[in-house]
C-alpha cells in the first residue's frame, strides 16, 4: 500500500514536470542584489576575454617601477620633462578600450613615484593656459602669484605605444583565446631615440556556454 | 510570509516604474518608443532591443545614443556566459532556445561590432574603430587553430580603412589583400582618399519559426528589399558605389552552428533524423557560393535548407525543443562602400537608389551630410529606408 503511494505521486510529480508547457519559460523572480566594492586587482564574476582592472592595474605597476629604475628617466640631475598622454598609443587589438584608462593610471602613479625625478607634462590641458592668459590679457582676471605667463614646457620624452592582440576561436568548441600584449616605450622627441622600452602580455581563454556555441 | 513577498514585489514594480518615467522625460522623443521596448523586454531580450535602438538612434542622427547603446550590446555579446541557469536548462529534455538571453547570431554580432566602429569612425578614433571591425570578424570567424578565416568583407575593407587612416599602409593593404580575395573586381581605397561613404540598402533578413511545433527555422529574403544598388549623383554623373555585405546571404549561410554538434550527440537515439539534418546543413552551405545581392538568380532557391537542416537537428534534440526564432528587425540587406578624395567644397553627397534592373527610384533619393573629422577625414553614411523600431 504504502509503496503503491509512494510510486504514485513520483508519477504524478513527473507527470506534472512533463507536461508543464511554461516550465523553461517561467518569469524569473530572484532578486538583485546591492552594489558592493571590488578589489580592482582581482578578477570579477563577470568576464571575459577583453581588457580588465586587474590588467591595467598590473600594467601601471609593472611600467611604473621599471621606468624609475631607468637612469635616463629617474636619474637626471636635471629631471627630464616627459608626456604622458594617449596620442601616440595605438589600439591595434580587437578589443575597443578607453586608452586613457590605461595612460591615465601610468601617468599618476608614475608622477606619485617619481617625486621629482621626472616633471610631467600636461601637454593635453594646453587650452587651459591660453584661455587663462587670455583672460588676463582682456584684464579680466589678475597675473595671479606665479609670475607672468611662461611658455609651455617642450618635453624631452613622450610615451608611445600600443596594445595588439591575436585571437583564435574555435566554433565547433565555443573556446575564444587571446594573447594581447602592450608595449610602452619612451621616445626622445629630439632624436627620435627610444631610450626606454618595457611590455606586459597576457593569454586569457574562456568558454562561452553550450546554448551560444 | 507571502504578504512580505508581494510588498516587497510591489514596493520593487513601483521603483521600476519611477525610474521609467524618469529615463522616459530625458529620453530624445524620437527614440521614445524604442527606449520604450528596451525598458519593457524581458531582461533575455534586451540587447535585442539594443540592438534595433541603436541603428534607429544612429539614423535620427543621435549618435551618442547610439554609442552608449551598442556599447552596453558588445557588453553583453563579449560576455562569456558559463555556468549560469541557461546552462543547466539547456542541458534538459524540456529546453526552448528562446529562452536564452540574445546575444544574437554570428551575422548579428557582427553587425553590432560594424555600427560601434561606425560611431568611432565619425568620431575619429580609428584605432577603436578598427578594433570593432576586428572584434566584429572574430564574431564571424569559423577558425580552427591558430587561423582565423571570416567572410565578412565589408569588416575586412573598413580594418583596412582604418588602418589607412592611422598611417600604416603595410597594414592597410594586407587588409584590402584578404578583402580583394573575398570581392574580387571591387577596387580599394587609393592611399591618398580619405572620403569614406558607406550606404545600406534594402531590408535585413528575417528568421521566422515555421511550423506549429516551432523547431523549424528559416531564414527569408525580406521582398520589400527592391533597391539592390547605390550611386553618387554627381550633376549628370552617376558614381556606383561597389557592394560589399549582402546579410541575407551572411545569415543563412551560416549553418552547422556548434549547438547542434552538441545536440546531435546527446541523443543519439535519434542518430537518423540528425544525419539527414547533418546533409541539409552541408548542402545548403555548399550550395550557396554566391550571394543573391550580386546575382539575384542565385541563392533563392536554396536559402532556407540550411535553416531546415538546423531546424531539423533540433528536432532530433526534443520533441519540445523550440528553435530561437529571435533576429535584429532593422537590418539592411546590403551594404555598400565608396571611397574617394574628398574636394574640399564638397560637403554633402546625392545618393540614388536602383533595383535590380537599373531602375531608379526617385522617391528614395537623398541628400547626406559629409561627417568631417578632427584629422580632415569624412565619412557619409546612409540608409535607403529609414530605421523603424
Amino acid at each position: 500500500m504504502n509503496k503503491f503511494l509512494l510510486l504514485s505521486s513520483s508519477a504524478l510529480l513527473l507527470s506534472a514536470c512533463a507536461t508543464d508547457p511554461n516550465a523553461a519559460t517561467r518569469v524569473n523572480n530572484s532578486a538583485g542584489r546591492a552594489s558592493v566594492y571590488e578589489d580592482v586587482r582581482s578578477s570579477s564574476a563577470i568576464q571575459g576575454i577583453g581588457v580588465e582592472s586587474q590588467d591595467i592595474v598590473g600594467i601601471a605597476d609593472k611600467m611604473v617601477r621599471d621606468m624609475l629604475s631607468n637612469p635616463i628617466l629617474a636619474g637626471r640631475a636635471t629631471p627630464p620633462r616627459v608626456l604622458i598622454d594617449s596620442e601616440y598609443f595605438k589600439n591595434m587589438s580587437s578589443s575597443r578600450v578607453d586608452k586613457d584608462l590605461i595612460i591615465n593610471k601610468l601617468r599618476v602613479q608614475l608622477s606619485r613615484a617619481a617625486n621629482g625625478r621626472m616633471i610631467f607634462v600636461g601637454r593635453q590641458y594646453a587650452g587651459v593656459a591660453e584661455a587663462e592668459a587670455d583672460l588676463q590679457h582682456a584684464g579680466v582676471v589678475d597675473g595671479g602669484t606665479t609670475g607672468a605667463p611662461a611658455p609651455t614646457l617642450r618635453v624631452d620624452y613622450r610615451l608611445v605605444g600600443s596594445m595588439n592582440s591575436q585571437d583564435t576561436v574555435g566554433s565547433r568548441s565555443g573556446e575564444t583565446l587571446r594573447y594581447q600584449t602592450f608595449t610602452f616605450e619612451m621616445l626622445d622627441v629630439r632624436t627620435l631615440e627610444l631610450v626606454w622600452s618595457n611590455e606586459y602580455e597576457y593569454k586569457k581563454s574562456a568558454q562561452d556556454d553550450l546554448i551560444y556555441r | 510570509m507571502h504578504k512580505l513577498r508581494v510588498a516587497t514585489g510591489c514596493a520593487a514594480f513601483a521603483a521600476s516604474l519611477l525610474l521609467a518615467a524618469a529615463h522616459a522625460e530625458d529620453d530624445p522623443p524620437e527614440l521614445a518608443a524604442a527606449y520604450e521596448q528596451i525598458r519593457k523586454a524581458p531582461e533575455k531580450d534586451r540587447t535585442l532591443y539594443q540592438m534595433q535602438a541603436g541603428v534607429i538612434a544612429l539614423d535620427r542622427g543621435y549618435r551618442i545614443e547610439a554609442a552608449r547603446l551598442f556599447d552596453a550590446v558588445l557588453v553583453n555579446i563579449s560576455a562569456i556566459y558559463a555556468n549560469n541557469d541557461q546552462a543547466a536548462r539547456a542541458r534538459s529534455l524540456w529546453y526552448e532556445e528562446g529562452t536564452k538571453d540574445f546575444k544574437g547570431e554570428p551575422y548579428e554580432r557582427a553587425m553590432a561590432h560594424y555600427y560601434r566602429g561606425l560611431l568611432d569612425l565619425f568620431d575619429g578614433v580609428y584605432d577603436n574603430a578598427r578594433a570593432s571591425f576586428r572584434g566584429g570578424l572574430l564574431q564571424d570567424a569559423f577558425a580552427e587553430e591558430a587561423q582565423n578565416r571570416a567572410d565578412f568583407a565589408s569588416l575586412v575593407f573598413l580594418e583596412g580603412w582604418c588602418s589607412q587612416l592611422m598611417g600604416m599602409p603595410s597594414a592597410a593593404e594586407e587588409s584590402y589583400a584578404e578583402f580583394r580575395s573575398l570581392r574580387p573586381g571591387v577596387a580599394t581605397p587609393a592611399p591618398d582618399h580619405n572620403l569614406l561613404v558607406l550606404v545600406e540598402t534594402g531590408y535585413g533578413p528575417r528568421k521566422r519559426a515555421d511550423n506549429v511545433a516551432g523547431n523549424s527555422l528559416r531564414y527569408f529574403p525580406n521582398p520589400r528589399s527592391l533597391e539592390k544598388h547605390a550611386a553618387i549623383a554627381f550633376g549628370n554623373a552617376r558614381f556606383p558605389l561597389a557592394p560589399v555585405e549582402d546579410l541575407y546571404w551572411q545569415a543563412s549561410t551560416r549553418g552547422g552552428r556548434p549547438i547542434d554538434r552538441i545536440i546531435d550527440g546527446k541523443m543519439e537515439f535519434k542518430a537518423v533524423t540528425g544525419n539527414v539534418g547533418s546533409a541539409l546543413t552541408t548542402i545548403g552551405s555548399v550550395a550557396q557560393e554566391y550571394s543573391p545581392l550580386f546575382d539575384a538568380n542565385i541563392g533563392g532557391a536554396v536559402a532556407a535548407v540550411s535553416a531546415v537542416g538546423t531546424a531539423a537537428q533540433l528536432a532530433s534534440f526534443s520533441t519540445k525543443a523550440r528553435a530561437d526564432a529571435r533576429y535584429w528587425n532593422n537590418l539592411p540587406e546590403g551594404l555598400h562602400v565608396f571611397t574617394v578624395r574628398r574636394p574640399p567644397t564638397l560637403n554633402t553627397l546625392t545618393i540614388e537608389f536602383s533595383n535590380a534592373d537599373g531602375q531608379v527610384d526617385a522617391s528614395l533619393t537623398r541628400t547626406v551630410p559629409i561627417q568631417i573629422d578632427s584629422h580632415g577625414n569624412g565619412v557619409a553614411w546612409l540608409r535607403s529606408r529609414p530605421a523603424q523600431p
